[in-house]
């Protein structure tokens, strides 16, 4: 059960901790399982660019 | 992505590369986490190489027989933009050369170290480049000190890495 019980200053840890991991797991990912994951952040890119005439590509895997 | 790596490996069969490796943000997200990018740069090594010009037109030619456009300074191969760039010096020229194999799917594709991706950054001296270092260099199990310092010193960037580290 995750501890809600905390100080700001464990907190911001455990979150700090928390992307520590994250950054980790996504580094041990296949290459191709990276590339996907670029592709989903470009079309994000492409759906939320504010500037509508900027060419945003969006790979072919 | 993959259709540019069989056109590569269908370049170098041809005898119109001798070598390449891909470069830049797409070979260093093999070894580090996912990152936004909007281009593939991919370092050719010419079959005829000795002489001072650099002819890209036998390749440009073959791309666009397959159906490959331009836009602007990129070709776009099945979506991806790509920029093809000749090794510029002796550190680019020596990491192409000793790039690895690494599988992308069912084929391989060349790229170099992650030592000689990091002495690239600190030779290229960009912001982002320096940044992206600094973010490597909180994960130390991901490349051999000893090789990176081999490398910076033989290409006189020994005061860069220091002003880093």
């Amino acid at each position: 059960m995750r501890d809600l019980n905390l100080t700001k200053e464990e907190h911001l840890q455990r979150v700090l901790d928390e992307k520590k991991a994250m950054k980790k797991e996504l580094i041990k990912l296949p290459f191709e399982e990276k590339i996907r994951r670029v592709i989903e952040m470009q079309k994000v890119t492409r759906e939320f660019s504010r500037d509508k005439s900027k060419k945003i590509y969006v790979w072919n895997l | 992505m993959k259709t540019l790596i069989l056109y590569l490996l269908e370049l170098k069969s041809r005898g119109l590369i001798s070598n390449y490796a891909l470069g830049g943000a797409t070979a260093l997200i093999y070894y580090f986490e996912p990152f936004q990018t909007q281009d593939i740069d991919v370092f050719i090594v010419l079959e005829n190489d000795s002489t001072p010009l650099v002819n890209l037109a036998p390749i440009y030619s073959f791309l666009t027989e397959k159906g490959v456009e331009t836009a602007g300074e990129y070709l776009i191969i099945d979506g991806v933009p790509v920029q093809f760039l000749v090794p510029y010096n002796p550190l680019v020229e020596e990491a192409v050369s000793r790039s690895i194999a690494v599988s992308f799917f069912d084929v391989e594709v060349q790229i170099p170290t992650i030592e000689y991706l990091m002495a690239i950054m600190l030779q290229t001296n960009r912001k982002k480049d320096l940044a992206r270092l600094g973010e490597l260099f909180e994960q130390p199990e991901l490349f051999e000190m000893s090789l990176l310092e081999e490398i910076v010193s033989r290409f006189n960037l020994d005061e860069r890495l220091a002003k880093i580290l």
